[in-house]
């Protein structure tokens, strides 16, 4: 039996997964408890803007947030512009500007790498639409700590390179559209 | 190479036992994947390979300088220069004669600052201290030597703050590398020592660059180097720190917020002018 007690959510896409993250996050219930952390690719100088457009449907509050902040329930953490976000053991959150990871900072590969090593099974990973192959080598590292994985149907994506660039590296728990992605995380015991 | 938790930690005692080398107080998640890009760039594979060659001194200054990151970026977060150009510099204390960049991994914050302080006139007042533990990293920056792969962003940031492309007059191109003409260096001073074990001697320190600096460290290291950087900063100056970074909750009263966005911050004091005390 598949494990369902999660303990935080990342999801990954690029920029183009806007509208997918904005609709995902404006029908989750409003007391949706496990924090999500979102890696979108975003423009290196634009600091603003993102959080604030997604924060406008959303139905739990988005926030960039600060290195070594603590996650907290009913919270959505977007990764800052220009600034690789890592998970930490203590359950923070710690910031990076190491060198761009597959073009990449935020590079998505590294925020699911590092929940897979530090939630392992307690970790749902969620990968969406998106144009490069970044974020599948972090999907199979939950995988293999036996996290349980979600990747958006590529043909429900706009762009379907990093969908299925995932699908190429191992078999994930489920492959839904967008709609069902939000019907799966409602349906998680809070 | 994957390290585990017990890998790390002693890995970490092992480099601590010898000078500029503890890294013991750096966050976890960053040792975890630090010392795997380590060991990937020199080439090591075990642990105990890795142990003996660290008796060499050599070797001890690559794995020095691979552990620095890089700041990636000239000019990076253009608002935050303006705001220092804007709000700042002109206002920094009447007997600042020093600003100190405490870890210099490379040079492009202190080149930054550089060139922004020959476009107020104000090179001749101000030296930039820079400490870096790598003496590789310390000759790179005082070479003037910028990554050639980032010209591209680096000009791009500069439009971005100055609006204008003047940053081509400052950048010279020597084989492979971009550099800073000397002209815009010859303020620019860095040591190799490492911080938090050294301090610069000088007083008169008016502005701190630390800009994602304290986003390596844990808590311990982020309360020792905070103490340091307030205690030497003179009253009247500036200390900043990266716009994603928090300022430890023990040190709230010792600063004043400037710059909430950009997270520049003030050291209370009071000096004379005129026959009033200003704070």
């Amino acid at each position: 039996m598949q494990n369902t007690d999660f303990k935080i959510i990342v999801m990954g896409g690029s920029a183009g997964s806007f509208s997918v993250v904005s609709g995902i996050l404006a029908n989750l219930n409003r007391d949706f408890k496990i924090p999500i952390v979102l890696c979108l690719h975003r423009l290196k100088h634009v600091r603003s803007g993102l959080v604030e457009g997604l924060s406008l449907k959303s139905a739990i509050q988005v926030l960039e947030p600060n290195d070594k902040e603590k996650l907290q329930y009913n919270r959505v953490y977007l990764a800052p512009a220009n600034y690789h976000l890592f998970l930490e053991l203590d359950g923070s959150i710690a910031l990076s500007t190491e060198e761009s990871f597959n073009h990449s900072r935020p590079s998505i590969d590294h925020t699911l790498s590092s929940a897979a090593y530090v939630y392992r099974e307690k970790v749902l990973g969620v990968l969406l639409t998106g144009a490069n192959k970044d974020g599948a080598k972090g999907m199979k590292d939950i995988a293999d700590k036996k996290g349980f994985t979600i990747v958006q149907d590529p043909a429900t994506c706009d762009i379907d390179t990093m969908p299925k660039s995932a699908l190429q590296l191992f078999d994930p728990n489920l492959v839904l559209s967008p709609k069902e992605i939000v019907q799966y995380l409602n349906s998680l015991p809070q | 190479m994957n390290f585990g938790i017990n890998d790390i930690k002693e890995i970490t005692a092992s480099m601590a036992a010898y000078p500029d080398m503890d890294y013991s107080h750096y966050a976890l998640s960053f040792l975890k994947r630090r010392l795997s890009y380590l060991f990937t760039q020199l080439n090591v594979r075990r642990k105990d390979q890795f142990y003996e060659m660290l008796q060499q001194p050599e070797f001890r200054e690559q794995v020095l300088f691979n552990m620095c990151v890089e700041t990636t970026e000239m000019f990076r977060d253009p608002a935050f220069w303006r705001t220092l150009r804007d709000k700042i510099l002109g206002h920094l204390p009447d007997d600042c004669q020093n600003i100190w960049v405490p870890v210099a991994a490379s040079g492009e914050e202190m080149f930054s600052l550089a060139i922004l302080l020959h476009e107020n006139k104000l090179s001749q007042k101000y030296k930039i201290i820079g400490q870096s533990p790598s003496a590789g990293r310390r000759d790179y920056i005082q070479a003037g030597k910028i990554n050639a792969r980032h010209h591209d962003i680096n000009q791009t940031n500069y439009k971005r703050l100055e609006d204008k492309t003047a940053y081509q007059e400052y950048i010279q191109r020597d084989n492979g590398f971009c550099l800073l003409g000397e002209l815009y260096r010859r303020n620019i001073e860095c040591r190799h020592e490492s911080f938090p074990t050294t301090m610069p001697s000088e007083e008169g320190i008016g502005l701190i660059l630390f800009r994602n600096v304290s986003i390596y460290f844990n808590q311990k290291l982020t309360q020792l180097v905070f103490s340091q950087m307030i205690d030497k900063l003179m009253p009247g100056g500036y200390l900043v720190i990266g716009t994603k970074e928090q300022l430890p909750a023990a040190f709230k009263e010792a600063l004043v917020e400037v710059d909430a966005t950009e997270k520049i911050y003030k050291k209370p004091g009071f000096k004379f002018k005129n026959n009033h005390a200003e704070y």
